[in-house]
């Protein structure tokens, strides 16, 4: 169920409770759903990564010489 | 745009001095062919004009032989290339063409070979490094602070790209979806203007993570075509030989060339006396990448006038975006709605906005009214998968990332997504393969990261504590600034009674992202039990600023308050 607005509220029962504990736990971080890529984005990563490499190329080149 | 003949026209005489028909038996060249050693038989220049200039069947070209050997006119070649997408081929060729000579010919038709040579060419260079403009959204971090376009100071709530509306959207709170540095959700697409939204202060705009996002790719073998555009342009009088894929290239250039940008599209406009609704687009674009955002507003409006054309309220809305207008973007894009009923970009430019505001359900209902128009649209069924996700659905957002799948998209998101559904949603045998595929896809190490990160989660799940304690530390081995690993890592220390690695792993992920509340409610959690109720309130206000609505920190800083004023 999706944890709304008070979409289910928790019954507690009033008698009959002899003792209650809360341990606050730690919490996790959530898990991860990953944004999938446009086609213009992977397009301008291609060609960023292409400019990087040949940029790369160039300096190892001249640190060479 | 009328096209020209990409080869010149049947006019030519046949005694030109090119290489006449050969008398091979190799297949026969068009008489176009670069100039050959000769081999002019005796029946060579007769059969010449025999041919037609369009000779060369239309099946040989598909063999990609150099243009020599095959016999093919260059330019044809060039053409054939372009049409395959060999972008850097075509482009090849036609440097040879147009670095040959004139020669004897006539100056007329060799000209016109030049020009469609040279416009082959620019447009070749263009498709290698087209981008959809109208995506293309890069703001700099120079821009951002010294933004001079602020409407008002303080926006009111919900008018405002940059504060986003606290929870009017009815989605998943933070405590069940992460959370982006600006504090909205993560959403299910990224194109390139979502970045990390924007940062408020110079400090975290600096730490954001610029992933390689940040310089544009420059073609400078284009730069030199920019002046023999802007000349061929004024000299000549049919204005309309120019494209698009020219203006293109001059604005890829680097921004020193922007003015020339700006220059060619002023004269182009002059020239078609303002009736031309194309080129007052063209400017706007220009004044758009200028940061001249009025300016670019006002050409839009007077396009639009002219001309009813969805790219320009597309790029309206774009103007009114940067200018931190969302509601008028909105209202745009409703009325061109009326106009162009179902327009599938409209609708998602409209639910883009209300993710951005962080009114998830409106988002959702528009993304679904997308699917409606086109059931294959990538960015819609991703969102609204993932707002199920979230949502507590898990099986229903698998079964729209399998959509995806059958759809063809293969990469290591989807295959990530479609094993934290298939877990959720109890199919394990899914799971792991898809994850292992997921790693396979992965193209680089923050990828990498993120499945693994994932993969601890799926650890956690079934119990092995000792997996996930792997697969966390291997998130970190990928990439070293992953703030959720290094909470979780803190807390399956705290089950071994590690306490004081806890407490420093927690120390790096809540100042490796403030943004996040998990941290600081881990601090203070642990600092109450150990009895550092002063460091306790601290990292729980900060929890509370971080996620208002969270009940464990609302119940804790209770209880510490109740302490202090017991003091």
């Amino acid at each position: 169920m999706p944890e709304g607005t008070g979409a289910l509220r928790e019954v507690l029962p009033k008698q009959g409770q002899l003792s209650v504990e809360d341990m606050p736990a730690l919490v996790l971080c959530k898990p991860k759903i990953l944004p999938l890529k446009s086609v213009s984005l992977e397009k301008l990563e291609k060609l960023q990564k292409a400019a990087k490499d040949l940029s790369n190329k160039y300096y190892s080149q001249c640190i060479k010489l | 745009m009328p096209r020209r003949a990409p080869f010149p026209t049947a006019g030519q005489p046949a005694g030109t001095g090119r290489a006449p028909l050969s008398a091979h038996s190799r297949l026969p060249r068009c008489p176009g062919a670069p100039p050959q050693p000769a081999e002019a038989g005796p029946g060579g220049s007769a059969a010449a004009p025999a041919r037609p200039r369009s000779a060369p069947a239309p099946g040989r070209s598909s063999r990609g032989a150099p243009a020599g050997e095959m016999g093919l006119e260059p330019l044809f070649q060039a053409w054939s290339y372009f049409r395959r997408r060999k972008f850097r081929e075509c482009s090849d060729v036609c440097s040879q063409i147009l670095e040959r000579p004139p020669g004897e010919q006539e100056l007329d038709s060799e000209y016109t070979v030049f020009q469609a040579a040279w416009n082959l060419k620019t447009r070749a260079l263009t498709e290698m490094v087209y981008v959809d403009e109208i995506d293309m959204d890069q703001e700099g971090i120079a821009e951002i602070i010294l933004d001079e376009n602020a409407i008002a100071q303080v926006a009111r709530p919900g008018t405002s790209l940059k504060l986003p509306g606290t929870g009017q959207g009815g989605g998943p709170s933070p405590a069940v979806r992460p959370v982006t540095q600006s504090g909205r959700p993560i959403t299910g697409f990224v194109r390139p203007s979502t970045q990390s939204g924007r940062p408020s202060t110079m400090e975290q705009a600096i730490r954001t993570p610029r992933t390689a996002l940040t310089a544009r790719p420059i073609t400078s073998a284009s730069g030199g075509y920019v002046r023999p555009g802007t000349a061929s342009m004024i000299t000549n009088p049919d204005g309309p030989f120019i494209n698009l894929s020219r203006l293109n290239l001059t604005k890829y250039a680097q921004k020193p060339k922007l003015a020339k940008a700006l220059d060619l599209a002023a004269l182009a406009t002059e020239y078609a006396q303002f009736k031309d609704w194309w080129w007052k687009v063209q400017i706007g674009k220009c004044y758009y990448r200028l940061g001249l955002y009025r300016e670019a507003e006002k050409q839009f409006q007077s396009a639009l006038k002219q001309q009813d054309m969805v790219d320009t309220i597309l790029y309206l809305a774009k103007v009114y975006l940067r200018l931190d207008q969302p509601v008028t973007a909105l209202n745009l894009f409703k009325q061109g709605l009326e106009r162009f009923p179902g327009e599938v970009t409209l609708i998602c430019g409209i639910a883009r906005i209300y993710e951005e505001m962080n009114n998830i359900s409106s988002a959702a209902e528009y993304y679904k009214d997308v699917l409606k128009q086109d059931n294959t649209h990538v960015e819609a069924i991703a969102c609204i998968g993932s707002n199920h996700f979230y949502s507590d659905q898990p099986e229903i957002a698998l079964r729209f990332y399998r959509r995806l799948l059958q759809m063809g998209v293969y990469n290591c998101q989807l295959f990530n997504n479609l094993g934290l559904c298939c877990f959720y949603a109890q199919q394990y045998d899914m799971t792991l393969s898809s994850f292992e595929r997921a790693l396979f896809l992965a193209e680089n190490e923050e990828e990498t990261a993120d499945v693994w990160y994932n993969l601890g989660h799926v650890a956690v799940g079934i119990g092995d504590l000792n997996l996930a304690y792997q697969c966390f530390k291997l998130t970190l081995v990928n990439n070293n600034d992953y703030a959720e690993a290094y909470n979780n890592l803190a807390v399956l220390e705290m089950r071994k009674g590690h306490t004081e690695q806890a407490r420093a792993l927690l120390q790096t992920a809540s100042s490796l992202a403030p943004h996040m509340y998990e941290p600081h409610f881990n601090v203070a959690i642990l600092s109450e039990k150990v009895g550092d109720l002063q460091r306790s309130y601290t990292a729980a206000q900060k929890s509370e600023e971080a996620f208002p609505g969270h009940v464990d920190t609302q119940q804790l800083m209770k209880q510490l308050k109740e302490h202090f004023a017991m003091l």
